[in-house]
């Protein structure tokens, strides 16, 4: 899989789209978690959703670069 | 205030419970030490990360951390969000203009101060970190600019790199914030919030009590409206911080709209019970008594009820109030003359309408204390005010962004033409600085004080870093080395950042210290000869900067005293002639948002400042009236101002505002004949008057002189005449209310412009009055 990838011959590190995508799919699980309200049996809300982000985007990086 | 009657919900989610005893010193003293861990903290975890990721410059990513941190985290993430969205904009420009003129040094910094003037104009006209987004994409595409157009082989490069070290900076701030012993500012909101309640309702126990005098009544007027911005500030904060703030984002904006409108009767109903305490009206202070001293003995019990218990009983009071005034008018029709029964009326229709407004206030006042209350906002169906009314613009004069603008591109110019001429090597780095600061400063309201701050500032990061640099530095070995020899210095900038007095002395030594002293990645020799050259430059940025701010326009000046005062007056212009929709609230809010700005005017003597507040106060009741008939008489209000020249009404005043504002003034033709007199018998109707004594006041407020003072007084006179002659006319409730507001503006006539007013303002405001920014919002204006 490529590291980087060409955009208007700017190379791109593929990690930096990795990181958009999933501050997206991590708002979309935050708007879930708010939607439930899960945050009522968390100990630490911000704590929490930061570990959200942490786990998707290296979930991500590890899948993209074995 | 006491915190445990805070209705507080179940109880903040963080994972350190506390007493409310703790609370207040964790407010207190403790915030100011968790800032600084937070502070060190974060700079050093960013600094770890940019040698490790081999940043170009890691010192970038601390100054951001310095210039990020903020107490609250919600404000942290704020203000990140706002830099990277200014430095994003700013790289990219800062391409285009590489791009577009890297040949000629002329055409890209002409093109580049056109940039920065231009945002930083933009700045101004906003309020808090957007107006600091607006500064940042300005001196951004300096930063990133001068470099790449220098290197323009590099551009790209070097403005990714600018862009990949500001943002570690953000998200390490902004995750340590959030994270580490998190404070959210909803919790100030809710406090504000509170005293903001807590203080009108004792101003309205003094008010239905014995009236608040005129003086009083104006410094208790300015503190309300800074809490009411800071309230504002608060809630932007918020909706970056938790779910919960961001859901009631609307019903803060609600409330404020709301309190706003309250507020604007209480001064009305304020200053006609002032007058119903002369002794002329004595019959109608007895018969008003016994109705108003139930709401004081509501509004001043000590110790106060909760909120929700006390509009409740503020609920009951008003259907008291309701049901009594047909008989109190009833019984009192024969003891009292003309003139007092209208006192009367006057009394219950302010009285009513105030307490409705109040009554729609307290239920989004409680709606946000509580989520069980939130279910009361939909009982009454209180309209949804669209967003264009709750909002909070920065409303100014247009030449005040100008200044700005101006004073920004001056000092960009100075310092290239000084650059290009004497081919200064560091001319590269003075220019950025300049630049940066006089971008920054033009918002804060003081500049010339605050750069001065940040001087000492850098004179006291230059000692230090030399210091550092020379002395503990060689002494060092691994990150962890460099990290403890840092420490003591970072803390002493981050602690001088929480003292309000030296906010902007802490910040110019953070950013400079960290400039100056932390090492870049590529291993460098210990220089002296660049730390000197550094040092100069810096020192030679920041003089000419002061000494810009000193001279060019300073804050201040007299232009912008005078243009800042005539806007102020305009503000009636405005409630003259704009369309009705939505004005009431529009109208209430700019000219509160001027009021702030013309008292906040540094170097104004206490006696310009009274003199301006007593000028603001009629303002805002006159143009409160002037709306308020304007919609009673809207069917011919509507159809003058659809017609180009509405003024057309009185036949002797063919000049409109609208035609001599055209018209440079020395051209601008005088009235004819004498002061607006009319035949009576010539204007068959009611609305008719008003609408004539309307425009007499837009002619007065537009040019004020006393011929126009004496059209409107007259123009008054005749529409009041207008109701002995018709008593049948004038019991009808429509036009019962058209001549309670007349009556209301007969009080403020003694007060209009064009005229040395009655009392000189030569009795001084109290001097411990200082009409000060609070603490909360100086250390986020500054960076």
């Amino acid at each position: 899989m490529p590291r980087e990838i060409p955009f208007f011959d700017a190379l791109i590190p593929m990690v930096l789209l990795i990181l958009l995508v999933s501050a997206v799919l991590y708002f979309v699980l935050a708007r879930l978690v708010e939607a439930v309200d899960l945050a009522q049996y968390v100990w630490h809300p911000a704590l929490f959703r930061f570990a959200i982000f942490v786990v998707l985007f290296s979930s991500l990086s590890l899948w993209w670069y074995p | 205030m006491n915190p445990q009657s805070l209705p507080m919900p179940p109880a903040p989610r963080t994972f350190w419970r506390i007493s409310p005893e703790w609370r207040q010193f964790w407010l207190g003293e403790a915030a100011d030490w968790l800032f600084v861990f937070k502070t060190v903290l974060a700079a050093f975890i960013a600094l770890w990360l940019a040698y490790r990721l081999e940043m170009q410059s890691p010192r970038t990513a601390v100054v951001t951390v310095f210039i990020v941190m903020q107490a609250r985290t919600g404000m942290v993430v704020a203000k990140g969000f706002y830099r990277a969205l200014g430095t994003l904009v700013g790289s990219g420009v800062s391409l285009l203009l590489v791009a577009a003129f890297a040949q000629d040094r002329g055409l890209f910094l002409a093109g580049l101060a056109l940039w920065v003037g231009f945002l930083t104009a933009g700045a101004t006209l906003y309020r808090n970190f957007q107006s600091y987004a607006f500064v940042l994409a300005g001196y951004t595409a300096c930063i990133v600019g001068l470099p790449a157009a220098l290197d323009p082989a590099h551009a790209f490069d070097i403005a990714t790199t600018r862009l990949s070290e500001v943002m570690l900076g953000i998200g390490v701030a902004s995750v340590v914030s959030g994270l580490v012993f998190p404070l959210s500012s909803r919790s100030l909101l809710l406090a504000a919030a509170r005293q903001r309640f807590d203080s009108l309702m004792s101003a309205t126990g003094r008010v239905i009590g014995f009236g608040i005098p005129r003086t009083e009544w104006g410094s208790l007027h300015l503190k309300a409206i800074n809490d009411i911005m800071q309230l504002d500030s608060y809630r932007s904060f918020g909706l970056f911080e938790d779910q919960k703030t961001r859901a009631q984002n609307e019903t803060v904006q609600q409330m404020s709209a709301e309190l706003i409108a309250a507020a604007s009767t209480l001064n009305l109903l304020n200053q006609h019970l002032l007058r119903v305490n002369r002794s002329a009206m004595n019959p109608v202070r007895d018969t008003l008594d016994p109705l108003l001293a139930i709401g004081v003995r509501i509004l001043t019990a000590e110790p106060p009820a909760a909120p929700a218990d006390r509009l409740e009983l503020l609920a009951q009071w008003q259907q008291e109030i309701t049901r009594q005034i047909p008989l109190i008018s009833q019984t009192m029709t024969d003891q009292l003359n003309a003139k007092q029964r209208l006192a009367l009326d006057a009394t219950f229709l302010l009285l009513q309408q105030f307490l409705q407004e109040l009554m729609r206030y307290g239920r989004h006042f409680l709606a946000l204390q509580s989520a069980e209350h939130a279910a009361l906002i939909e009982q009454p169906p209180s309209p949804r005010r669209p967003l264009a009314e709750r909002q909070f613009w920065h409303k100014t004069d247009w030449l005040q962004p100008l200044i700005a603008a101006l004073r920004t591109i001056i000092v960009l110019s100075i310092m290239s033409w000084f650059w290009v001429s004497t081919a200064w090597p560091k001319g590269e780095m003075a220019l950025i600085i300049a630049v940066a600061i006089s971008a920054l400063f033009s918002t804060v309201p003081n500049p010339a004080k605050a750069a001065q701050q940040m001087g000492l500032g850098v004179a006291l990061s230059i000692a230090l870093a030399f210091g550092f640099g020379f002395m503990i530095l060689p002494h060092l070995y691994g990150f962890l080395g460099l990290a403890v020899g840092l420490a003591p210095f970072l803390m002493l900038g981050a602690y001088l950042m929480t003292q309000p007095k030296w906010t902007g002395l802490g910040a110019g030594f953070g950013i400079f210290f960290s400039t100056l002293a932390i090492p870049g990645n590529q291993l460098q020799l210990f220089n002296y000869v660049g730390l000197v050259n550094n040092a100069i430059t810096l020192l030679l940025a920041i003089s000419l900067l002061i000494v810009a701010f000193f001279t060019l326009m300073p804050a201040g000046n007299r232009l912008s005293r005078h243009r800042m005062l005539h806007a102020l007056d305009k503000q009636l212009l405005v409630a003259c002639q704009h369309p009705l929709k939505g004005l009431r609230r529009s109208f209430e809010r700019d000219t509160r948002e001027l009021l702030r700005q013309v008292v906040g005017i540094p170097g104004l003597k206490a006696a310009h400042n009274t003199a301006a507040l007593s000028r603001a106060l009629t303002v805002q009741a006159l143009g409160r009236i002037v709306i308020e008939l304007r919609k009673l008489t809207q069917p011919v209000a509507s159809v003058t101002l659809s017609e180009p020249q509405w003024l057309l009404i009185s036949p002797n005043i063919k000049v409109t505002p609208k035609t001599r504002r055209r018209m440079p003034y020395w051209r601008a033709p005088a009235l004819q004949g004498q002061p607006a007199p009319t035949q009576p018998g010539l204007l068959r109707d009611l609305p008719e008057y008003v609408a004539q004594w309307i425009s007499a006041m837009a002619q007065l407020y537009q040019r004020p002189s006393r011929h126009y003072r004496l059209a409107a007084r007259q123009a008054l006179h005749q529409a009041e005449q207008y109701f002995p002659h018709d008593p049948e006319a004038a019991d009808e409730p429509h036009n019962r209310q058209i001549q309670i507001y007349l009556y209301l503006a007969q009080n403020l006539m003694t007060r209009l412009p064009g005229q040395t007013p009655p009392s000189a303002p030569t009795k001084a405001a109290p001097a411990d009055e200082p009409y000060e920014v609070p603490p909360d919002a100086a250390r986020n204006s500054v960076l």
